[in-house]
């Protein structure tokens, strides 16, 4: 085991650009690799990607292994896990973590298999023992605890981490690193899997959800989606975004990339209102770390006024219209007669 | 069932497990830890949905859908509602070695578990667990056998002998198209599982469709598999220690509950 | 698409080869069969009466009744179209053998098919999908219902899906179903239906054994067919079901309940006759609460309470028996007696419909793909039994005829139990209480002891309450605070309350019992007694089954389960002393619409009581003239409290 050597990080390319949860995970990577002493390396398959390496290197990479090939332009599962797994073999590396993104634990989980180690889904947190070995810190039960999963007897040690958990780390211009090229031998036979078609998601919601600083998020207690309206008017005057819990999307009154949760989205914004939920514990697993939560609810006794910063209880179709018109007529006067020191409402600064 | 050179539909298998109902899952005030004993189970609800995308599938192109799952024997129920919503036969690979594994032994003994079904065309799983949530199995599985996989299906359709499956993925649909036999997983909620039927029911009651295989049945030797075949361990739990919240709730009538709630956040800096 | 544009006939992959209707066709057609009887208001055509109203109408009817009902409405609306197909089809007949081959079956079934057209139907065309599998695709361009309905998520051509399995199953003369895979009130440019073949059809699988019969399309379906389906699985199905497989029927028992006995209320007092016939060794593993030992009656006024007891070991001794039991426990136990006999018992389906053909009932029906067949149905799923009404054996009830059940379980230590009621380990009370109970109303209360709790109630005419505009769980409320009832009931902790109908019909509102493989056991059928000092249901709904059972043993050594050959369940019944004991008490129903029984009464005896306990130093007065003042103070006239009297005694 003394052989294995190095953190690793599996860059992700989309579009042209390095996906956010890769970003996200060089920062945390760095840390472990330094905690260990090693270096860390981005593993970086694709087509035309090298300029992304560059940033990989800027954001904590000491180097990026990049493996170009054409047809390697777009995920598909199997050349990928016959890339990773060459290296993997080739480079005996210690740690491979990637973004838990959709691609991330397809790859994840085929190439575990294959090459016969332990893998942490989602994880929240690293950390490393006193053994040396990587404490990989996933959610357990709804994320209600932490679970420690640890892989002491084979390597290299994997785990995918959630997105938007990890800051994104400072990039700077100055850090140097090497960019190594290195080839895979792939035949046609494992690209027996073709993209035949992509539909970009047209709305912008999902986009929205992930980078809101304020979310306003329905529950079944909204009753009928159009009611969703109300939540449209109140986010927008916050400019913010609209979510919702799981019932909502089960029911189809919403697009599923608007769910909150642990099957749908974990979302960390500096204002969460939820409206109409009730606070399963799948639910509070994806929004449990907003920095302030609201809850709106008729039911006093509604789990989510557990863990509510502020709670409002009572009838929401005769709340949410008063919060509208409040915040309307607030921003009115606002407007009207500007406050004396003439500075802006001011936002929060950038976290 | 089918005459030589006779084109059969396709033999699917369908992996399943069987998790407490979510919605049942309440957290012990007092000890903060989730409440399991007593609550009732279901079929992973993704795993629902894989069923149902097989079932359509037959429907539309005939063959035959093979249930799979691994668990101790109270699994039965699941697989006995399998069959009932339509399924035409099921195995559950009940060992006590088995317990404790993780998803390498999972998706291997799964693996072997399909071999050992034969001839099998498609092999649909749900995304992921709704009580582990990894998302690893079906993956593993493709891993293991060394077939295409299509994850996050949120249509699978069968066209010229290849599997075409439209994955939901961050930035939109993706539409992937594989050889068979391959595994597909099954977003949850893509479609609506079906109901158990009276003539499902009276087949399940008329016994003989759910056979129980060991490990050694699979030929699996006991280090490969449970705790021992297992990379990963959990070392510990924690219980999550959440930012405390000042849990202000506000029972006033409305118009002042709002105003002041209003204000509240305006200190807090968080609206303008 | 393929339907979109007429293609020549000679391509036979490509939709059928019918021509556009001309306006001749329509005009012969007409001209030919149409008759209008003008100062009648009367159209037919080709002898069947036609009426052309907007599309709308159909199209709001539609939405209601989803509302309404729900999923189940679309199995209505398919069973509606398939009937009117089938119907429909003799009107243009084609009197040529169906052609064999699938290109040629579709043009044929396209020319069966294509005169709905003539009649606004949008325009059809049926293609081959499946050579093998005798599975046709049938796209319908311009349907009424799905322009009329707008948009819509599901597909809402209902009523056309099954008018064209009727019209097809006649053209080709084969069980066939039909499904609307995309329409166009989802936007989709046309609506396309697929139809295959039945595929439950084969009805050679032995009983018993499992043979996996694949459908031509590969649909692993099944063939299942069992002598006798009984729906619900209370004590009169289970009744029912252990008696027929006792005497060798195959037996499938189908309960709705995700178990026997967890979908009822029940006051928890059994009546154990039956049980000597139906489960001799009932004894040893019946889920016994108590024995009964102890009656009584008792009435209320808001404070007071006056009763009788009957105390005697006696009323647990022999066929007079009764307990009180918890209905979850006892359905379960007779269910598991009539598995433990052979039956199937099946939980968690509800039956929509019985599976009829031309007046004859030919098994049950949940969806157009999973029925069962049986020679005979027996409908026993208690008060409310909608399939009563679908084998046409009886109309809706009418809310007069309907009471309301109320029950609370409270739970108490044995010992308080035993002490407050004055009983032994395993002896138990049951009491009746009239006048206040109920608030005045029609109806009455009840109490019994179990072993470690008690059972209290109230059956309440659903009218009266109506009336009164009184929630049925606000009287109940009133009757658990009385002082008579607080005492008893004292520091119990409520742990379960429910409600169901009760049918108060008595002999005369009974539906028909028996039709053509079709019979009625149970509260399904009526069978319940309350002449104010008992409640029976229990015994006679398991004395039904078991009369039922006999009537299917007769009916099969005669030849068949024919309406004619059933109908001598009437005189098993009768045999079985259901009927005689429902007949004894014909009057009751109508005898306790009489209020004053339940209001006037109750309040004259207890002020009686107190003109005559009270001692309060004032003169006394004769018994007589008590009774007198009393009833001059009610307001009742002598003439009708005389009257009442001789009635309820002929009644009882």
């Amino acid at each position: 085991m003394e052989a294995h050597k190095g953190v690793w990080v599996f860059l992700e390319a989309r579009n042209g650009a390095l996906r956010d949860v890769s970003v996200q995970l060089i920062g945390e990577a760095r840390r472990i690799a330094d905690k260990r002493g090693t270096d860390l390396t981005g593993i970086l398959p694709g087509w035309k990607v090298e300029p992304l390496a560059r940033h990989a290197i800027e954001c904590g990479c000491d180097r990026v292994i990049l493996v170009e090939d054409a047809r390697l332009e777009f995920y598909t599962s199997r050349p990928y896990t016959k890339v990773l797994a060459t290296l993997r073999w080739r480079h005996n590396p210690e740690v491979i973590l990637f973004g838990a993104s959709k691609n991330g634990r397809d790859l994840g989980g085929r190439l575990h298999a294959a090459i016969d180690t332990g893998l942490a889904a989602d994880c929240v947190r690293f950390d490393v023992t006193e053994e040396g070995f990587l404490d990989m810190i996933r959610p357990a039960f709804g994320g209600k605890s932490l679970a420690h999963i640890h892989c002491e007897k084979h390597r290299p040690q994997m785990a995918s981490a959630r997105w938007n958990v990890f800051p994104m780390p400072r990039r700077d211009p100055a850090r140097s690193g090497e960019v190594v090229r290195e080839t895979v031998p792939l035949e046609d036979a494992d690209f027996d899997t073709k993209i035949v078609d992509f539909k970009p998601t047209e709305s912008r919601e999902t986009r929205k959800i992930d980078d809101a600083r304020v979310l306003v998020s329905g529950g079944f207690g909204l009753g009928d989606p159009k009611n969703f309206v109300l939540l449209d008017e109140l986010a927008t005057l916050l400019g913010g975004a609209v979510s919702s819990s799981r019932k909502p999307v089960d029911l189809g009154w919403v697009p599923k990339a608007l769910q909150v949760g642990q099957t749908g989205k974990t979302v960390r914004p500096d204002l969460y209102i939820a409206v109409g939920i009730s606070g399963a514990v799948q639910h509070l697993a994806g929004m449990q770390e907003s920095a302030k939560i609201v809850a709106v609810n008729s039911d006093p006794k509604a789990a989510i006024f557990e863990i509510a910063d502020y709670g409002i209880v009572g009838d929401l179709f005769q709340v949410l219209p008063e919060m509208i018109r409040q915040l309307k007529a607030f921003r009115a006067q606002a407007q009207a007669a500007p406050p004396p020191e003439a500075a802006p409402p001011g936002r929060r600064d950038g976290a | 069932m089918t005459a030589p050179g006779e084109k059969r539909g396709p033999r699917i298998a369908v992996c399943i497990k069987q998790v407490p109902k979510a919605q049942e899952l309440q957290v012990d005030p007092v000890t903060k830890t989730l409440k399991r004993v007593g609550v009732p189970s279901e079929i992973n609800p993704p795993d629902q949905n894989a069923l149902e995308t097989a079932l359509a599938l037959r429907e539309k192109h005939g063959g035959e859908i093979v249930v799979l799952s691994m668990g101790p024997t109270s699994f039965d129920e699941s697989l006995e509602r399998a069959i009932a919503m339509g399924a035409d036969r099921a195995y559950l690979i009940s060992d006590r070695n088995l317990g404790g594994s993780d998803t390498v032994p999972t998706a291997l003994t799964l693996t072997r578990a399909v071999e050992k079904v034969g001839d099998v065309d498609l092999v649909l799983c749900g995304e992921e667990t709704t009580d582990a949530s990894t998302g690893h199995v079906g993956p593993g599985i493709a891993g293991h056998m060394g077939i295409p996989q299509i994850t996050y299906c949120s249509a699978v359709s069968l066209v010229d002998g290849r599997v075409r499956g439209v994955r939901m993925i961050e930035d939109g649909a993706e539409t992937w198209e594989a050889p068979m036999p391959c595994v597909v997983t099954v977003d949850f909620g893509c479609n609506k599982p079906r109901q158990p039927t009276l003539t499902g029911k009276i087949r399940v009651k008329r016994g003989g469709l759910v056979t129980h295989w060991s490990a050694a049945d699979l030929g699996l030797e006991p280090s490969q598999i449970g705790l021992k075949g297992s990379p990963t361990i959990v070392a510990k739990v924690d219980t999550v220690q959440l930012p405390s919240r000042q849990g202000k709730i506000f029972e006033e009538e409305p118009t002042i509950a709002v105003s002041l709630l209003l204000d509240a956040l305006r200190k807090d800096k968080v609206i303008p | 698409m393929k339907g979109a544009c007429p293609t020549p006939p000679k391509k036979p992959a490509k939709p059928s080869d019918a021509e556009p209707p001309r306006r001749e066709e329509l005009w012969k057609l007409l001209s030919a069969n149409l008759e209008a009887d003008l100062p009648a208001g009367r159209f037919h055509l080709a002898a069947q009466r036609l009426l052309i109203f907007r599309t709308e109408a159909f199209v709001d009817l539609q939405k209601h009744l989803e509302g309404t009902v729900g999923l189940s409405s679309k199995g209505f609306l398919c069973l509606a179209g398939e009937k009117s197909g089938r119907e429909d089809h003799s009107l243009f007949r084609d009197s040529v053998e169906p052609p064999s081959g699938s290109e040629a079956e579709a043009a044929f079934l396209g020319r069966s098919i294509a005169p709905l057209s003539l009649l606004g139907g949008g325009r059809f065309a049926v293609a081959p999908v499946d050579r093998g599998a005798q599975r046709y695709r049938v796209t319908l361009e311009n349907s009424p219902i799905a322009e009329g309905t707008g948009e819509s998520k599901k597909p809402v051509c209902r009523l056309l899906a099954g008018w064209i399995a009727g019209t097809a199953e006649r053209a080709l003369g084969r069980d066939l179903l039909c499904e609307e895979t995309s329409c166009r009130s989802q936007g989709k440019p046309r609506c396309a239906f697929e139809l295959r073949p039945m595929p439950y059809r084969s009805t050679s699988c032995h009983k018993g054994f499992y043979s996996p019969c694949f459908s031509a399309s590969g649909h692993g379906t099944m063939a299942e067919h069992f002598d006798v389906v009984v729906v619900g699985a209370g004590p009169a199905g289970s009744a029912a079901a252990l008696a027929l497989a006792r005497k060798k029927f195959s037996v499938l028992l189908v309960e709705r309940g995700r178990a026997p006995g967890t979908k009822n209320v029940f006051g928890g007092r059994i009546y154990a006759w039956p049980l000597f016939d139906l489960v001799p060794e009932w004894v040893k593993d019946c889920p016994v609460e108590r024995l009964v030992t102890k009656e009584s009656l008792a009435f209320l006024t808001p404070e007071a309470s006056l009763g009788i007891s009957f105390d005697s070991p006696k009323l647990a001794e022999g066929k007079a028996a009764s307990f009180t039991a918890l209905r979850p426990k006892f359905d379960a136990w007779l269910a598991k007696k009539a598995e433990e006999a052979g039956a199937m018992l099946v939980t968690g389906i509800r039956i929509d419909d019985l599976w009829r053909e031309g007046g004859k009932v030919k098994g049950v029906f949940v969806a157009p793909d999973d029925r069962v067949s049986a020679d005979l149905v027996i409908i026993a799923e208690g008060a409310t039994s909608t399939l009563v009404r679908r084998a046409g054996l009886k109309a809706d009830l009418e809310p007069r005829e309907v009471s309301v059940g109320v029950k609370e379980t409270v739970e108490l230590p044995p010992e308080t139990l035993q002490e407050r009621f004055g009983l032994s380990e395993k002896e138990g009370a049951a009491a009746i209480y009239a006048g206040y109970a109920s608030l005045g109303l029609r109806g009455g209360g009840f109490l019994y002891t179990n072993k470690a709790s008690l059972s209290l109630g109230l059956v309440i005419s659903s009218e009266d309450l109506a009336r009164k505009k009184l929630e049925v769980q606000d009287v109940q409320t009133k009757f658990r605070m009385h002082p008579a009832i607080q005492k008893l009931v004292k520091g119990g902790k409520l742990v379960e309350y429910s409600a169901h109908l009760v049918p108060e019909l008595g002999k005369g509102m009974m539906p028909r019992l028996a039709g053509d493989g079709v019979l009625v056991a149970g509260d399904s059928a009526g069978f319940l007694i309350n002449n104010g000092y008992t409640f029976r249901g229990v015994d006679l709904a398991m004395a039904s089954g078991m009369a039922a059972a006999d009537a299917a043993e007769a009916a099969r050594a005669a030849g068949g389960m024919s309406a004619a050959n059933l109908a001598a369940y009437e005189r098993f019944l009768r045999a079985r002393n259901v009927l005689t004991d429902l007949e004894a008490f014909a009057r009751t129903p109508l005898y306790l619409k009489n209020e004053r029984l339940f209001d006037v009464y109750p309040r004259l005896l207890v002020d009686l009581a107190e003109r005559v306990y009270r001692v309060d130093g004032t003169a006394r007065e004769r018994l007589i003239d008590s009774v007198l003042k009393g009833t001059n103070a009610s307001g009742v006239s002598k003439l009708s409290l005389l009257m009442d009297l001789v009635r309820g005694a002929r009644s009882m």
